[in-house]
């Protein structure tokens, strides 16, 4: 019997992820499986967090990496979220010697930070410190590992791993803070169908912690924390400016065009229907209510889909199921998404059939796209 | 700092819709200038200074003062009911169309969304050239709010455009010919532009869009003549420039204020003012301090940028109330004394009168239901705390980050002493909250809901102002957002258009609406003008419904009404029946 789980090869800690799903569910007598995935960002943007519901419903049964905040323990929207199997959140870095509490930082310490993060906030109840905000981790940790500033708040993971890669420079060492929005609960992400491995890993923790073997898979990146409590975390359904969709990268595969083929009928009629009404209220401000477009691109004739764009039907699903609606991306059901894809097709000439169009053979389909109206 | 990894595949598809867009402008060849037609005129600095009384609409707010207001009576309060349309333009674009028509003589130019430029004959609607600006596609990354643009700055023989793309165009102004094209930044780091040019002493002035994503907005002056840049003015002071100590160290590099309206130039003090937008990141908490010059007017040095004084709308911005809503000169006399001051109606809902000599605060009045401000103590104003998100507070508050008032400018009338002020009724939820991730680690920022002001039942009005008391004289009220600027006449009269297409004519005393177009194409959100050719007196305005308000509109942008608008770009000239 297998667990699968999603990790996000762009985090830090993805190997000790790995580890702890791995001998959580042993002490189950199950086998882990993994699945990687870039949960990086496009360029400056974040990871959309709307894209882990995506994951739970296709590719795994739980998604590691992604760990709440212990204040404000909300979750991306459409998943929940395991107990926690462990605790990590921001850090106080320091060069050369072990770091002290904040308020032993001598009056008037520079202390790096980086831009949008928790530790931006620190520094208001702790005015001996004074903040140096650094676009990013790497330029806050080279200006401390350079002895610019003496000390920096950062995201104990990505400690871990600068101080991985750059072995032979200045030691840091780092210690995690106890301030409002410091901690952060690890925990496993997922939906209904991952119920049941959610229940094996929930275990499998319970005895790792017992044995007092959870301590050493977390190490260092982590800590086992003192809140073995069952989750008590809400779902979080906001909309975030910050996570409006810059039109940023869209990925597309090249797949090869069926010439001659003929459109088949992957959806039905009631679906398209449905999906008119999704469009309506989601899309049609952007793309126009003929489909025509407006601020966004047209999504119908030869302009969005002629025979030498390529496209398959998982292409423009893989769009609109990851990037749209522009704004708030991902906060559709799925079968929302499968119903606006089939409108989209019924609206590019393509036939109804018997059967709706799942979520899952949008995903896959190799149908090409190529419209047949104007 | 940003790296770039579009793919190429789903540019394609951009491109295309791009290219076909250019074919079909396209299809209106050049046209001859008739013989009838007077010979390019050039647009000198003694032109550009006396605007206000030139025949023609010569620049963006029509004069230096920002006034929106123009002399001409032939159409007055006594015959508007008589205004016909003269001729339209249908562009073929869908998205939000907000410029002016600017006209120096027979020659009336207007720019497109996605940067096109329009020259045609200011009597017929002839099209003579036109200009197609090749936008390269990653710019449109960056645009927030719509692929708008704000119309065109002429000076000598040019005309000049800002695009997205972050290039300020010159071209002649007799037949479209390219004279230079200057990139400022590279598409694609975090700015844009949309704003029209202000020419100020031979140099054209502009300043970038880009409040969202983590940029420095500045304000840069070019040489009209060879688009050389003379000065560059970043709105977030370096650590060790004034107002640096108002910002975390560092911080300076990512702190917003972009620049993205049209300044306004004080001739008589030789300076030049400039709106400046929100701090970034959204989340105040994040960033302590004043956060200079965020959500403030700064005065320039128009010969070399450097600032002379500022005042600040929103101190420590976490709502998103840019401060970059214009400003407009005008003596008023305020508990009895004579100022020259400049009004703007803030995005924060309130309205200022500041002293334009030196950036000191006349009054400030709320002009529609506003709570984050609270109000002013000696001068500077301040801001409620509990309406402040945290991480661990949400706060309902108005206005809505869309603002009291967006970019739609007002126009003021002389005569009158009042100020014409769109606005818009709605406050938000908002919450600091941790919504993002990279690499597992988590961000902060914002989240809101844009919803109904509940003191209001509308979503719009458009109103005026008393200059001498910022106190409300009349309003007209709108179950539709009212997202148009406004326009003021010497006939007594008043023109602003409504979102569900209908162009009016109010008495500027009383309101009372003397004149209503017949329904338009689609909801109206261009700058209206106004010029004179040959003795006769035209009224222009785009129809052409987008903008920020669809988009980010929340609960008002699902209200049905204002989902039904229908989009299409299409200018209308009005003249008096004979
Ligand atoms: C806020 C505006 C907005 C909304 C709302 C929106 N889109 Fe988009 N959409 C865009 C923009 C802008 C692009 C182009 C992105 C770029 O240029 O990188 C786009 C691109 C797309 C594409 C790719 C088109 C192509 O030619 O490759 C698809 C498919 C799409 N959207 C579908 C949808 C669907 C379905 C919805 C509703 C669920 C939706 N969009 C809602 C703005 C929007």
């Amino acid at each position: 019997m297998e667990v699968v789980a999603c990790i996000d090869q762009s985090s830090p800690a993805a190997t000790m992820d790995m580890n702890v799903v791995r001998a959580a569910v042993a002490t189950q007598g199950y086998s882990a499986r993994f699945e990687k995935f870039d949960g990086s960002g496009v360029g400056d943007d974040p990871y959309s967090e709307k894209n882990f519901h995506k994951l739970t419903s296709s590719r795994c049964q739980l998604v590691l990496g992604f760990p709440v905040d212990v204040q404000a323990p909300l979750l991306p929207t459409g998943v929940k979220g395991s107990a926690p199997y462990g605790q990590t959140g921001f850090a106080l870095v320091t060069r050369d010697h072990a770091p002290p509490e904040l308020s032993q930082l001598a009056e008037g310490t520079e202390v790096a930070v980086a831009y949008e993060t928790a530790p931006n906030l620190f520094f208001e109840h702790h005015t001996n410190i004074q903040s140096d905000v650094h676009p990013d981790n790497d330029d806050a940790l080279d200006a401390l590992a350079k002895g610019k500033v003496k000390a920096a708040m950062l995201w104990a993971p990505i400690v871990v791993q600068y101080t991985q890669r750059h072995a032979k420079g200045h030691k840091l060492f780092f210690a995690l803070l106890n301030e409002p929005h410091a901690r952060w609960d690890l925990v496993a992400l997922y939906d209904d169908s991952g119920v049941a491995a959610a229940e094996v890993f929930d275990k499998g923790v319970g005895e790792l912690r017992a044995s007092g073997r959870l301590a050493a898979l977390l190490a260092p990146y982590a800590v086992v924390g003192d809140r073995p409590t069952a989750s008590a975390v809400k779902p979080a359904n906001v909309v975030s400016r910050n996570e409006y969709n810059r039109g940023g990268l869209i990925k597309v595969s090249n797949t090869k065009k069926k010439s001659g083929a003929k459109a088949p009928a992957i959806y039905s009629a009631e679906q398209a229907s449905a999906g008119q009404q999704v469009f309506m209220s989601n899309c049609s401000m952007c793309h126009g209510a003929d489909l025509g477009g407006i601020t966004g691109p047209a999504l119908k004739g030869q302009k969005f889909a002629s025979a030498k764009d390529d496209f398959a039907v998982s292409d423009i699903f893989g769009i609109l199921s990851t990037q749209m609606p522009a704004g708030r991306p991902g906060t559709l059901k799925p079968e929302e998404y499968a119903a606006v894809m089939a409108f989209i097709l019924q609206q590019n000439g393509y036939p109804a059939g018997p059967n709706a169009l799942t979520y899952a053979q949008a995903q896959t389909s190799k149908v090409p796209l190529i419209s047949s109206s104007k | 700092m940003r790296n770039k990894a579009g793919s190429i595949e789903f540019k394609r598809s951009r491109v295309e819709l791009l290219k076909k867009a250019a074919l079909v402008l396209l299809a209106f060849a050049p046209v001859a200038v008739t013989a009838a037609q007077a010979p390019y005129e050039p647009v000198t600095d003694a032109r550009l200074l006396a605007a206000q009384k030139d025949p023609g609409w010569l620049m963006y707010r029509r004069d230096y003062t920002s006034s929106g207001y123009a002399p001409f009576d032939q159409i007055n309060t006594g015959n508007v009911a008589q205004l016909k349309p003269a001729f339209d333009y249908e562009t073929g674009l869908k998205q939000g169309h907000e410029s002016p028509a600017v006209v120096n003589g027979h020659f009336l130019y207007v720019t497109t969304p996605l940067d096109h430029l329009i020259a045609m004959d200011a009597t017929s609607g002839k099209v003579l050239w036109k200009y197609d600006h090749d936008l390269s596609k990653a710019a449109l990354k960056t645009v927030c709010c719509d692929v708008v643009n704000r119309g065109v700055a002429l000076y000598q023989n040019n005309v000049y455009m800002a695009t997205l793309d972050n290039h300020v165009v010159a071209l002649d102004g007799a037949t479209g010919k390219v004279k230079w094209s200057k990139a400022l930044m590279a598409p694609d780091v975090g700015y844009a532009m949309t704003l029209a040019p202000l020419i100020v002493k031979g140099k054209v002035v502009v300043g970038v869009s880009g409040g969202e994503y983590g940029a420095r907005g500045f304000v840069e002056a070019l040489d009209a003549k060879t688009g050389k840049m003379l000065w560059q003015t970043h709105t977030i002071p370096a650590p060790n420039e004034p107002g640096g100590d108002t910002w975390p160290k560092g911080a300076y590099k990512t702190g917003g204020g972009a620049a993205w309206l049209t300044g306004t130039y004080d001739a008589e003090n030789d300076t030049l003012m400039w709106g400046v937008g929100n701090p970034g990141p959204w989340l105040a908490t994040l960033r302590p301090g004043e956060n200079l010059y965020t959500d403030s007017v700064i005065a320039m040095n128009p010969s070399n940028g450097k600032i002379k004084w500022h005042f600040q709308y929103t101190p420590h911005d976490t709502w998103d109330y840019d401060g970059t809503n214009e400003t407009v000169m005008t003596d008023l006399t305020y508990q009895g004394k004579p100022y020259k001051a400049i009004v703007s109606a803030s995005r924060n809902g309130w309205f200022y009168a500041i002293d334009r000599t030196n950036g000191k605060l006349i009054y400030m009045e709320q002009f529609t239901h506003a709570t984050s401000v609270a109000g002013q103590k000696d001068g500077k104003v301040y801001t409620d705390d509990d309406m402040r998100p945290t991480p661990d507070k949400e706060v309902f508050t108005c206005p809505s980050f869309l603002g009291g008032k967006n970019w739609w400018p007002i126009s003021i009338n002389p005569n009158t002493q009042m100020a014409y002020v769109p606005t818009m009724h709605t406050c938000m939820k908002m919450k600091g909250a941790a919504v993002s991730y990279k690499a597992g680690l988590p961000f902060l920022g914002e989240s809101f809901t844009v919803m109904q002001d509940p003191t209001q039942k509308n979503w719009g009005s458009v109103q005026a102002i008393d200059l001498n008391t910022g106190k409300q004289v009349w309003t007209h009220e709108s179950d539709l957002p009212w997202n148009d600027g406004t326009l003021s006449t010497g006939g007594g009269l008043m023109f602003s258009g409504s979102a569900d297409g209908y162009f009016m004519a109010f008495d500027a005393k009383s309101g009372n609406v003397l004149w209503k177009s017949d329904q338009l194409s689609s909801g109206i959100i261009g700058v209206p003008s106004t010029y004179t050719v040959d003795g006769t007196q035209y009224v222009a305005v785009y129809a052409g419904w987008g903008g920020a308000t669809p988009i980010w509109g929340g609960d008002m942008a699902n209200d049905p009404k204002v989902k039904s608008i229908p989009t299409g770009g299409h200018l209308y000239v009005f003249k008096l029946a004979k």
